[in-house]
C-alpha cells in the first residue's frame, strides 16, 4: 500500500473529495465516512422542545447541578411518559391502594371521570417519576372532581371523604413508604380540597381535626348502608413495569413505537345508587402483562 | 465570524451571503471541483447557507430565542448522538440528553461563532462520555468497541463490499478496531465535523498529535479493507 499524504488524509476527514479521488481501500472508507454522515433522520432531530424547557428551567435557575433533575427526567422522555402513563391509566386504583389517599376519593376521581373523562389527564403534570407520582395523580383528579362539588362544602360523600382522607394522612402518614410519605403529606395537605376543608372548619371555629372527628363521628360508615371493608392491598407495585420498552431517549426517539401504550389501563368506576364504588384498573405497558398487584376493586364506599 | 478549518488553513468567510463551499487546496489531483465538503453538508441540513448565518443563529439562542435553540438542536443532535453511539452505544441517548441539558445552562453564557459553539457541545459531550465510563468504573480500553472480525458478519461484508449501511452500523464499522484515542479522533473529525486544531483542543493533545493519530487511524482502516477485513 502507498504512503497516504497527509493532504489525503486530510481530504478524506473533511470530506472534500469524491471517492473517486482516492486509492480503492481509501474509497471504502471513504464511504463509510459518507454515510456515518448521511443526512438526519427524523428520531435523530425530534425533542428539541425539551432542550428549550432546560434552557428555560436553567434561565429560572431550576435546573439541578447534577444536571439529573426534572429537566433531565423530562429529556428522557420515554419512559417517564411511559410511567407517567401507567399513573395515569391505573391512577385512582393504585394511588388508593396505597393507603394513603382515601376511599373517598374514589368516589371523586369517578365523578372526574364520568363528568369529564379528559380531566384524568391532568394528573400527569405533576408526576416526575413513578413513585411520587402514585399520590400526586389521584390528588390532582380529586381536586379537580370536588372543587366542581365543593363549592358550598354540603354534606355527603365528598365532605365525608375528605375528612376520611385527612385522617388518614394526618394520622397514617408514616405508614406509607419512601419518597411517597412526605410527598403524600404536603401534596395532599395543601390540595384545593383540604383547603376547602380546613376553610369550612374555620367557619365553624374549629380545627379540621375536630371538624372531621365530629364529623366522622356523626357519620359513622357501620351506620349507614354502605360496607366498608378494608380490601386495601397496598402493594400496588405501580412503577414495576412502567419503564415500558423501546427507545426511551429524550434525545430524539420519545415518540419511537411501542413506549407508553397504555392498553387496557385506566380507572373504571361505577358508582351506584348505594354509594358503592367500585374501582377497575389495570396497566397494560407495550405487550406487557398487566401491572400486578392492581387490584380490581375497592372497598365500597358509603354515602351518608 | 465564522472561521473553517480545512487542511489546517483557515478560511475566513469574507461574504456572509457566500454559500459555504470550502474551498478543497489539497494537492489530491482527483479532487472534483464543487464537491460538497462535509461541513456545508452539515450546514445545509440545518437550512444554513453559510457559517456566518449559523454564527447569528447560535447568538439568538444565547438570548434565549428559542426558535434558534430548536434550530441548532435540530442541527447539531444527529451528530452528536452519532459520535456518543460511537463512544457508548448502550448510553449515547441518555448522554446527549445530559449533554444538552449542559448546554442550555451555559448557552446564556456562552460566547464565540458556530464553530466554537461546535467544538463546545462536543467537548462537553467528551467529558459526559468520559465521565459516564467513570460512573461505570471503566477504564478506557485499548480497543474500541469491537475489531472488524467481531462486527455483525452483514455489516463487516457489507463494508468490505461497498454497500450502503445504517448510519449506527457505518459508525461502528468506521472505529472498529482502533485504539480509543484513535477512534475518538476520528469520531471527532468525521462525525463532529471539527478541524485537526479544534480536536486537538477537545482532547488536549497538540495539533501534530492529533493529525499522527488520525493517519494512523486512516492507515489501519485502508489496511483492513485491502486485506479484506
Amino acid at each position: 500500500m502507498d504512503p497516504i499524504s497527509q493532504e489525503i488524509i486530510e481530504a478524506l476527514l473533511s470530506g472534500k473529495a469524491p471517492a473517486g479521488a482516492f486509492p480503492e481501500e481509501l474509497a471504502k472508507v471513504k464511504s463509510l465516512i459518507d454515510r456515518a454522515n448521511a443526512p438526519a433522520s427524523y428520531t435523530e432531530t425530534t425533542g428539541a422542545h425539551h432542550v428549550v424547557q432546560a434552557f428555560r428551567a436553567a434561565q429560572g435557575g431550576a435546573i439541578p447541578t447534577g444536571g439529573r433533575g426534572k429537566v433531565l427526567s423530562k429529556l428522557l422522555t420515554a419512559k417517564a411518559a411511559a410511567a407517567a402513563a401507567a399513573i395515569a391509566l391505573t391512577g385512582g386504583a393504585a394511588a388508593a391502594l396505597t393507603g394513603v389517599v382515601p376511599v373517598s376519593f374514589h368516589s371523586n376521581a369517578h365523578g372526574a371521570l364520568t363528568s369529564n373523562a379528559a380531566q384524568t389527564n391532568d394528573s400527569v403534570t405533576s408526576t416526575t417519576d413513578s413513585t411520587t407520582s402514585t399520590t400526586a395523580a389521584p390528588d390532582s383528579t380529586a381536586t379537580t372532581a370536588f372543587a366542581g362539588e365543593s363549592q358550598g362544602m354540603a354534606s355527603g360523600a365528598n365532605l365525608f371523604g375528605e375528612c376520611t382522607a385527612y385522617m388518614a394522612i394526618t394520622r397514617g402518614s408514616t405508614t406509607t413508604t419512601g419518597v411517597g410519605s412526605s410527598t403524600t403529606l404536603t401534596g395532599a395537605l395543601a390540595s384545593t380540597n383540604f383547603q376547602n376543608l380546613a376553610k369550612l372548619a374555620a367557619s365553624q371555629n374549629t380545627s379540621v381535626t375536630s371538624f372531621c372527628t365530629t364529623y366522622l363521628g356523626a357519620h359513622k360508615p357501620g351506620s349507614q348502608s354502605a360496607n366498608s371493608s378494608a380490601n386495601a392491598n397496598a402493594n400496588a407495585d405501580t412503577h414495576a413495569n412502567a419503564g415500558g420498552s423501546g427507545n426511551a431517549g429524550g434525545s430524539g426517539n420519545a415518540g419511537g413505537s411501542g413506549n407508553a401504550k397504555g392498553g387496557n389501563g385506566g380507572t373504571h368506576g361505577s358508582l351506584s345508587a348505594q354509594g358503592t364504588v367500585s374501582v377497575s384498573g389495570g396497566a397494560t405497558v407495550g405487550s406487557k402483562p398487566p401491572v400486578t398487584g392492581v387490584p380490581t376493586s375497592v372497598p365500597p364506599v358509603s354515602v351518608p | 465570524m465564522g472561521r473553517i478549518m480545512a487542511g489546517g488553513e483557515p478560511f475566513s468567510l469574507d461574504d456572509e451571503r457566500q454559500v459555504v463551499r470550502v474551498r478543497f487546496r489539497a494537492e489530491t489531483p482527483n479532487a472534483a471541483p464543487g464537491a460538497p465538503d462535509r461541513v456545508a453538508t452539515h450546514l445545509e441540513q440545518g437550512r444554513y447557507e453559510s457559517s456566518a448565518e449559523l454564527t447569528r443563529t447560535v447568538e439568538r439562542a444565547c438570548k434565549g430565542d428559542e426558535d434558534a435553540i430548536t434550530d441548532l438542536y435540530r442541527l447539531f443532535n444527529p451528530a452528536l448522538l452519532r459520535f456518543l453511539k460511537g463512544r457508548i452505544p448502550s448510553a449515547a441517548e441518555d448522554l446527549a440528553a445530559e449533554v444538552w441539558v449542559s448546554v442550555a445552562k451555559g448557552l446564556a453564557t456562552f460566547q464565540g461563532d458556530d464553530r466554537d459553539f461546535r467544538a463546545w457541545l462536543f467537548a462537553t459531550a467528551r467529558r459526559r462520555s468520559i465521565d459516564h465510563l467513570r460512573r461505570l468504573g471503566r477504564r478506557p480500553r485499548l480497543k474500541h468497541v469491537e475489531s472488524m472480525e467481531e462486527l455483525d458478519p452483514f455489516v463487516a461484508e457489507s463494508a468490505q463490499m461497498g454497500m450502503q449501511l445504517e448510519v449506527d452500523e457505518a459508525v461502528r464499522a468506521l472505529i472498529s478496531g482502533l485504539t480509543s484515542e484513535q477512534a475518538e479522533v476520528l469520531l471527532l473529525r468525521v462525525v463532529a465535523g471539527l478541524s485537526a486544531e479544534e480536536v486537538s483542543h477537545i482532547v488536549g493533545k497538540p495539533e501534530g498529535t492529533v493529525r499522527v493519530i488520525q493517519h494512523r487511524a486512516i492507515k489501519r482502516l485502508a489496511e483492513k479493507f485491502q486485506h479484506g477485513m
